[in-house]
Formats: structure tokens, sequence, C-alpha cells
């Protein structure tokens, strides 16, 4: 029998932590778009070598400054409070499935003939099947309150997408989702989902923006990427009084509403009785790993300071491992705000590797930050290795792992492995993401043995960073 | 609120939206009819969150999301008279 660790609805987190709290290091603010950007009514840079956007938030036609973010949501950015009430609304949301499961991977550490004890939590029973869902709700939350009608936003592989339009439905908000091409097209019932869901979903680039049509005729053939993605939604967002753009990867309010994962997991692994020596996630932008580590580092500065923390991220886009620590844009078009994080610029579009969800650019913030000060740990992997653990992962454990998840499924063999070697116990700790139950076409294309690995050269990276190196 | 009162209450705002946004002037150079998308000034919306937060912090208020959504702000008279309005609901009771 497999054993599982559940926890009761009333043991739901009443709080969401806040790293910035406890954090030994500086995480530097955002700094405004440069003004030139923010004023000029054109077109993309790095498209077509001319600087400004379709910003029409600041326009210079005396169009009104609209926050795309509630008060409320920058606050949580800004705040240093440790631990956030969450609203009572958003835990009765969460109620309705958390706490998700914690699992020991026993037939895997079997298969892997490990003395290591490998420990997962599952995200994949959320209703739309990933962890994107809790901050979707939250957000979806504070934008009713505020007396939004309609959320838009970029999706690489989908989740994030997904979870949005699920969260919008308790509120009656409309949804429209611009959903970057290479994974519209690898994963159409991701569409379906959402459409189900009553979203408007939109192929990016499109050509119902000035970003997306800028984008097409550079090159007609771009598989897209969520910074183009996301920039269209600005776009979109910017030009409909009632609609705003919201997002769910990097930001430092998305990665404190994914510590319930953390928090629970903790009472979890307390139910065990043990501590991780390792805690994993895969690393997108960086609200997964976040969200299973963050409570976990807290933890452990007090009783566990061995404990290390691993990011994993595809050798396809290697923000962390190969990136450089900048100030940059979270959008393609650099109309938002520059943050301080580990990039590969923001014009850089990622190979369509099938874990569309870790094709961004850069690295959250926090993330970055300590990864610089060296309190967490990055790797890569390639797209092969990637599906290779995912299979070994579902044939032992019974659950197919989405492609961004088995990125972390690849570390943790990889930790066992060393503890094999090492003749060591060793505790892992892994965040499993999401199901991979609509990726199977990415799964039916590796058993055909048509899996691609695609790397970046230096000289791609270099030469997406060098504006950003210039101008700093 | 009184006349003073009122003067006051425009200098401080003046005074967070020349730190935040680093305008390096001085509160008399930043006249009420002076739009906000002006290359004096230039606010953006995250600069927008930003004054408002420092608002909140000096006139210990707190300031309701829906009302920072909806508002139509133009000049930096416009943007006082919203502070204006949280401050005086306050003031009141409301």
């Amino acid at each position: 029998m497999r054993q599982v660790f559940h926890l009761d609805t009333s043991q739901v987190p009443t709080h969401w932590y806040n790293i910035l709290a406890d954090l030994p290091v500086e995480v530097p603010a955002p700094r405004s778009a440069p003004r030139a950007n923010a004023r000029t009514n054109g077109t993309v840079p790095g498209v077509d070598g001319e600087g400004g956007d379709a910003d029409v938030e600041a326009n210079g036609h005396g169009t009104p400054v609209r926050p795309q973010l509630p008060l409320s949501m920058y606050r949580q950015s800004i705040g240093r409070t440790r631990h956030v009430e969450i609203p009572g609304p958003v835990r009765e949301e969460y109620q309705r499935w958390r706490p998700t499961p914690l699992y020991r991977a026993s037939r895997l550490e079997r298969a892997l003939d490990t003395p290591a004890h490998i420990y997962f939590k599952y995200e994949g029973t959320s209703p739309s099947g990933s962890h994107k869902i809790n901050t979707a709700l939250a957000q979806a939350y504070y934008y009713a309150q505020s007396g939004v009608k309609q959320m838009v936003t970029g999706t690489g592989a989908g989740q994030w997408g997904t979870a949005l339009s699920m969260a919008c439905l308790p509120y009656g908000m409309e949804c429209t989702v611009f959903m970057v091409r290479s994974s519209y097209r690898q994963k159409p019932y991701r569409g379906t989902l959402m459409r189900l869901n009553g979203a408007r979903v939109i192929e990016s680039p499109s050509m119902e923006t000035e970003v997306g049509r800028a984008a097409l005729r550079a090159d007609p053939d771009s598989p897209g990427s969520l910074g183009i993605a996301n920039a269209e939604a600005i776009e979109y967002a910017s030009g409909r009084k009632d609609a705003r753009f919201s997002i769910g990867s990097g930001e430092n309010h998305v990665l404190l509403h994914q510590t319930v994962i953390g928090e629970e997991a903790l009472l979890q692994m307390e139910k065990a009785g043990e501590f991780p020596d390792v805690v994993i996630g895969a690393m997108g932008a960086g609200s997964n790993f976040a969200g299973i580590a963050f409570p976990f580092y807290r933890e452990a500065m007090q009783d566990h300071p061995g404990t290390r923390f691993l990011a994993v991220e595809p050798d396809a886009c290697p923000k962390m491992t190969r990136g450089s620590y900048l100030m940059d844009h979270t959008d393609y078009s650099g109309v938002t705000p520059m943050v301080k994080m580990y990039t590969l610029g923001h014009t850089f579009t990622a190979y369509h590797i099938h874990a569309g969800g870790l094709r961004y650019h850069g690295a959250a913030p926090i993330v970055s930050a300590m990864y610089h000060e060296g309190l967490v740990e990055a790797t890569s992997y390639s797209q092969s290795r990637v599906f290779e653990s995912g299979m070994a992962f579902a044939r032992a454990e019974g659950l197919v792992p989405a492609p961004e998840s088995a990125h972390a499924v690849a570390a943790a063999i990889d930790e066992a492995v060393r503890a094999r070697e090492e003749g060591r116990e060793r505790v892992i700790l892994f965040g499993l993401s999401g199901h991979g139950l609509l990726d199977l076409s990415a799964y039916e294309m590796h058993l055909a043995g048509e899996t691609v690995d695609v790397v970046p050269t230096d000289e791609q990276i270099q030469a997406s960073l060098r504006p950003l190196i210039e101008s700093s | 609120m009184d006349r003073a009162k009122n003067l006051d209450l425009a200098a401080e705002v003046k005074d967070v939206m020349i730190g935040v946004l680093e305008l390096g002037i001085d509160r008399a150079q930043l006249d009420e009819s002076v739009s906000l998308y002006s290359p004096a000034v230039g606010l953006d919306s995250l600069s927008l969150l930003h004054i408002l937060v420092q608002a909140e912090e000096r006139f210990g208020v707190e300031i309701d999301d829906e009302d920072v959504m909806a508002a139509e702000l133009s000049d930096v008279g416009s943007l006082v008279a919203m502070i204006r309005t949280v401050v005086d609901a306050k003031g009141t009771g409301e």
C-alpha cells in the first residue's frame, strides 16, 4: 500500500507565508519601465528595432492610468508581514479540494534501489490539474472585490489559463487568455478546457494586438513565447476599462499565494516523522518552486540549517544556470516594470519544448535574489531525460506527471541515485505540480522516439542579453 | 476640511509624488493642473500604487481597491482629490 499523508479540510492554511519577512538578502525593488517606452504608441522593441509599445496606460494622450493590480495585492507584494491572512471566501474555495495529498514514492524507491526516502506533494488533484489555481482563486477574489469584470492573461502551457478561467467562474467575471502558439497547437485540449469554462482563448502571437502583429511581421512562424502572450494581454486589457491583466508566475504576491503548498507539506512531513534534506521544485518563473520551498526554508533556518533547495529548469530555457542577474522586463515588449532577476533577456524565445510552462525568460525576483546569495541551487535537464523520468515515475507510482513537473522528478531521481552511490539515507521532497493527462500527445511523441533536445548557444543567450547589459 | 488643511494635504501628497517619482523638483513647481502624463511627472501604474501605499502610511488611512480601480486620474489635482476623499471619509467616520 502506498503511504499517503492526508490532512483534513480544517487544516487548510489560514495564512500565506511571506518570505520577505525572513529573508536575509535584499530583493531589489521593481523599477518603472523607461519613460520613453511608456509614452510611445508604436512598435515592439526587438522586433522591428524601434522603441515604444502599445502601452496605453501612459501614452501621452491623457488616457487615465489604470492600475493592473489591486492595491491589496500590491501591499502583499511589498509588505513584510510574515503571515498574511487568507480571505475567508478564498480559503473556502481552497477547501473544495485542499489539502492536497503528500505521498511517499515507495515503489520508485524500490525501482531505484535507493536508501533515500522520496516524498512528493501532489497538486494534480486540483480542479485545474495543477498548482496554478492557488493564486488564480486569490487573484480572482481581489479583482472581483475591486469591481473588475474581465480578467486577461497570457498562458504558456495552459495550466495558468485553465486555472484563471476556472477561478473567474465563482465571481461571474469574463476571462480572455492569450495562449502561446506552440502550446496552443501541442495541447489542444487545454484550449478546450478553458473554453469550457467560458474563456475566450486566442493563439499568440495574434492579429488582435499591435504587439502580436509586430511579432508576426518579424516571424510569421513564431512559436510564440510567454513574454509575447503577456504583452498582448497587457495591451488588450489596457484598452478596456473594466478589464485587467493578471499574471500567475513570478510576482511576489503569486509566490505568496502558493505557499499553501509548503505549509500543508510541513504538517504532512511532520506526520511522516521526517524533515527533507532536499526540497525540489520545477522552475518556470518560480511560483511552484516557491510554493513548496519557502515554508521549509523558514523552518530550516531555525532547526535544519543543512537543508538544500533545488530549482529545476529545462536545458532549453536555462535562465538560472546560464542567465545573468540583471534588471529586465517581465514581458516581451518591455512595457512592464523592470525587476532584478536571473534572465535570458525578455526577447529570448525558447525552443518550444513540451514543458511550455517553463519557457519563461526570467526567474522570480525573490528566487533570483536567493539564488544569487547561494540560498537555493539550480540545475537543468534535457527534454528527453525529463520524459524518461516522467515515464519511470508513472510506471512506479501510477501518476503521469505534467512535463513541467517531470523536471522535479528527474532531479529527485538523481538525488536518490546519489544517495544509493554514497550509501546514505536521504530524505527527498519534491513538488509534483500537476498531472500530465492533457500532455499525453507529448508522451506519445516521446514513445515514438521523436523527442528533440535543443539547447540555446552562448551566442543566442548573449544576443538577447546584450541590450540589457549595455543599458545597465 | 478647511482651506489650510486642504493646502497641507495637497502639499503632502505632492511630497509623496516627488519622492516616489524621483522628480527632483520643489512642490511649488508641481501645480495641480499638471498632467500626470506630462514629461515632468510620467506616472505609471506601478508608481501610482506606490504613491497610494505611501499616502496610506502618511495619512493613516486604507484606500479601497475599488476606489483605485475606478479612479479617473488625469492631473495632479485629481490624485490629490482622490486621496482627500479617503482622508475626509476617515475624518467623518464613514
